[in-house]
């Protein structure tokens, strides 16, 4: 009995033993979380991650103006916050630094969405769900956005991202070739007919050696055409396309019948360069670097040039596509208020957004700050001389543009059709069955 | 004694067995992730899994911690001796908690703690209802936790991913390293579950040697008292002889030897016949008294100290309370007053027939009814217990007859409905007294 009586005594011992260490361990992990996460509470600061340089590759000044004066003005309004960045993270390096900080769960508060990740991002739950905070917030009203820039930050029906600036597509014109020409400079309501047949007048042999030296378009592509006739390729949700439509084909043929304008020969830039092509899609943020002195001694130098808007299809009108630089709020991140405060400074302050007129090369994504006086003056101060481009055009544009769609295949999908679409182009594929082919590969591509 | 040892030796093991093997996967998670940043593939690890991982400390914390507070319930549970049932319930619906919140902690990337909770729950099951509830809460938790079947839902990140930022030959140890902690584990289970039922094995070997033990005290017990029963029969059947030898006899051989005197006396001279006649008569009524006397004796104590309404109801109460069941009894005959006799008599079949009620017809409802109908009173005893088809005359209804036919009364008795008593006896109500 004493024997028996002391082994249940050393069972006992044992398991308290393993219930003491299990405690002591617990207690060791509870301290060392509480010791980590204890800050300091005086300062609040608010991460905020961004890129240097241009969303769309052209050359800018200083790149942090507008950021650092939006940080300022948010910091005297909201005293004991600081809002702190890395500076000198390039565009390129940014996905990998973003994905790097999110894998060691220090994202920003607030940051810059790198292109084609807005997607990913939102659908990993890096992205805060913002409209519970447009809803509460009855400062903020989504109508003063353009809506193309602004439903590029929305998924599936909710919003994870504002836009900051955008960019929309303009038709850069070589004036000088067209003067030469004897061709008026179209204006902002032409349509593929006009475009087609100036390309046709000035496509030629100019100095005589029976080599074509003179073209009418580079760059111009089937992604253009079907923006401006108005065709929708894919659903909200990305999950059906619509390649099959009759419109698609007309445009299909256009593009055709512009090709064939060329008679074989490939455009490259080198032409454009050297003022021998008529017209060229442009980013407005080119128009706007290349346009004003100093930039604009650099690159076309030798002929006189501006822009228009891109020429409408018979059931479009002058669309263009917008690229849109978004940011997001994290959703880990401790401030989520003071998050969506700075949010709201940079994408939706006046003050920011003018200023992005004067120090950023997009467009601003408030309707009122593109419709200021303001903005008219500046772009008249960047473009000395008669310039088609004025404030009611830019408007229009905006007010009219395609948001691209944002949905994880969709360059994927993009570059595929793409090819089928140059096949077409080149004859190798008929027309009707090739695109309605094209939907169906399309279609079970983007249900993987 | 001595499996118990080794029990809980193979419990110690398996807790030390899956802390080693929780900070495998943890660190190898943790590593992991810091080397996907460290060589820049951090973007194109999110584009491969499309989850965002939690944070490396975070999955530290939360699966040690959950790992560890596990393990306490476990000890818990096994050191608490206490008979409440839904203490250990409860305790291991805390542990199945920690399981399931440790296992998503390392991306359902091991599964063996559910081993733990399986052994806990086997170890305090009891009962076949248990058995089932136990099963399908086992194929539960392994559907929770195993990544092949919900991981994929519940945006977990696979372990080959993690390891597929290693080379291939670090590779090859942590997985070899990971399922030799599977491996291990396993036996270790599959040991202490075969303990677990050689132990309970030996209790039910314990339990039916004590069982036959009992069976065998019960017979001797139920020997004992039949033996009792013959021995007080022996002695209340001595105690009569006795006393019909000291009073009746007594007094019969005194009035034989006075009339055997008085018939030789008779002649010489009738009148000390007739004092002697007188003095027999004495005798005689002496002996009256002594057998009533004696008689008296045998009577009820009940119905010695309170009259026969009070006695049926305090013997009815009684029985209520020690049998637990409904009685109703109905008297219409007021005042319930008869010669002893009489009385006896209507008591002993009340008390017969109720004794039968409980002890053959398992009835938990009894009534009682008492009437008079011209100089019969009628008793009628119903139950609503199993009655019987065929009713037997037993010991009990043979003499409750004798009883009743020594006062000229009838007894008719039917099992078909319950069981039904009536018996009936003719009052000389001419003799009561008041």
């Amino acid at each position: 009995m004493e024997r028996e009586g002391r082994k249940q005594k050393n069972k006992q011992l044992a398991l308290g033993i393993v219930i003491f260490i299990t405690t002591s361990l617990l207690l060791l992990i509870g301290a060392t979380t509480i010791s980590q996460n204890q800050k300091d509470d005086k300062v609040t600061v608010l991460h905020f991650g961004m890129f240097a340089g241009s969303y769309w590759d052209v050359p800018t000044g200083n790149c942090y103006q507008v950021i650092d004066d939006a940080i300022q003005r948010f910091e005297e309004s909201h005293s004991n916050v600081k809002i702190e960045y890395v500076s000198g993270i390039l565009k390129d390096d940014y996905s990998e630094w973003l994905a790097e900080q999110v894998l060691l769960g220090k994202e920003p508060d607030v940051f810059m969405i790198p292109a084609g990740e807005f997607d990913m991002l939102a659908s990993v739950g890096v992205l805060k769900d913002l409209d519970d905070f447009i809803k509460k917030d009855s400062s903020f009203h989504e109508d003063a956005y353009y809506s193309a820039a602004y439903n590029y930050g929305s998924i599936r029906q909710r919003q994870y991202a504002l836009p900051y600036e955008t960019v929309p597509t303009l038709m850069f014109v070589n004036k000088t070739l067209l003067e030469k020409e004897g061709i008026a400079m179209p204006d902002t309501n032409w349509n593929w007919q006009d475009f087609l047949d100036i390309c046709r007048q000035v496509t030629k042999d100019t100095n005589g050696d029976g080599v074509t030296d003179q073209f009418g378009y580079y760059d111009y592509g089937w992604k253009n055409a079907v923006i401006s006739n108005g065709i929708r390729l894919f659903d909200d949700n990305g999950e059906n396309t619509f390649f099959g439509d009759e419109k698609v084909e007309a445009t299909v043929r256009f593009v055709k019948e512009l090709t064939d304008v060329n008679q074989g020969f490939t455009v490259t830039s080198k032409e454009f360069d050297e003022g021998k092509v008529a017209f060229r899609p442009l980013d407005f943020s080119e128009y706007k670097t290349y346009k004003p002195y100093p930039w604009r001694i650099k690159k076309y130098s030798n002929f006189e040039w501006d822009c228009v808007t891109m020429p409408a299809g018979p059931s479009g009108k002058n669309q263009s596509e917008v690229s849109t630089l978004l940011i997001g709020v994290g959703s880990r991140t401790n401030y989520e208020e003071l998050a969506w405060e700075f949010i709201k400074t940079l994408c939706y302050e006046e003050e920011t957004q003018k200023q992005i007129l004067k120090d950023s090369q997009g467009l601003p994504v408030i309707r009122e700050v593109v419709q200021s006086s303001e903005f008219q003056e500046l772009l008249q101060m960047d473009a000395p001389g008669t310039s088609k481009i004025n404030m009611s055009v830019i408007d229009q544009v905006m007010e009219e543009a395609v948001a691209t769609p944002n949905f994880r295949q969709y360059s994927s999908v993009m570059s595929e059709a793409d090819r089928e679409i140059s096949r077409i182009l080149n004859g190798e594929v008929s027309m009707d069955n090739g695109l309605l082919k094209l939907q169906r590969e399309m279609n079970s591509l983007l249900k993987q | 004694m001595n499996k118990e040892n080794v029990i809980i030796k193979l419990q110690i093991a398996m807790y030390l067995l899956n802390f080693a093997a929780v900070c495998l996967v943890t660190g190898t998670m943790i590593f992991s992730i810091f080397e996907t940043v460290d060589s820049m593939n951090a973007s194109s690890f999110l584009e491969s899994v499309y989850v965002r991982p939690w944070k490396p400390e975070m999955i530290s914390v939360t699966a040690l911690a959950c790992y560890l507070l596990l393990v306490l319930c476990s000890s818990i549970n096994y050191l608490w001796k206490t008979k409440k049932r839904e203490i250990h319930f409860l305790i291991i619906v805390v542990e199945i908690v920690f399981c399931i919140s440790a296992t998503v902690a390392m991306n359902m990337n091991y599964d063996g703690l559910v081993l733990l909770i399986v052994a806990d729950m086997i170890r305090e099951q009891k009962g076949n209802m248990q058995k089932i509830v136990l099963g399908v809460a086992i194929i539960g938790l392994y559907t929770i936790v195993d990544y092949n079947l919900l991981g994929n839902y519940f945006g977990m990140i696979p372990w080959d991913t993690f390891l597929s930022n290693f080379n291939t030959s670090f590779q090859a140890i942590l997985k070899g390293v990971k399922s030799i902690f599977t491996s291990i584990n396993l036996v270790l289970f599959i040991l202490y579950m075969a303990m677990l039922l050689q132990r309970e094995h030996n209790e039910r070997e314990q339990i039916q040697i004590l069982n036959s033990q009992l069976k065998f005290a019960n017979l001797k017990l139920k020997a004992y008292a039949i033996a009792a029963e013959k021995n007080a029969e022996t002695k209340e059947r001595n105690r009569l002889a006795r006393e019909i030898h000291d009073t009746l006899g007594h007094a019969l051989t005194g009035i034989v030897a006075g009339i055997d005197a008085c018939i030789t006396m008779i002649d010489i001279s009738p009148e000390a016949t007739k004092k002697q006649l007188e003095k027999i008569g004495n005798v005689a009524r002496q002996g009256i008294t002594d057998v009533r006397r004696s008689v008296s004796k045998l009577r009820p104590d009940a119905l010695e100290k309170m009259d026969l309404e009070k006695a049926i109801s305090k013997m009815m109460e009684e029985l209520k309370n020690t049998a637990n069941i409904d009685i109703v009894f109905k008297n219409q005959v007021h005042p319930l007053k008869f010669l002893e006799d009489e009385e006896e008599v209507i008591y002993r079949v009340v008390q017969e027939a109720t004794t039968n009620s409980v002890r053959h017809g398992h009835a938990d409802k009894i009534s009682i009814e008492i009437s008079k109908k011209e100089e019969w009173l009628t008793i009628i005893v119903k139950d609503n217990g199993l009655g019987c088809k065929e009713v037997e005359e037993g010991f009990g209804l043979k003499h409750m007859k004798e009883r009743l036919e020594l006062l000229n009364g009838r007894l008719e008795y039917d099992g078909q409905d319950g069981f039904f008593i009536k018996a009936s006896i003719p009052i000389r109500w001419g003799e009561e007294f008041n």
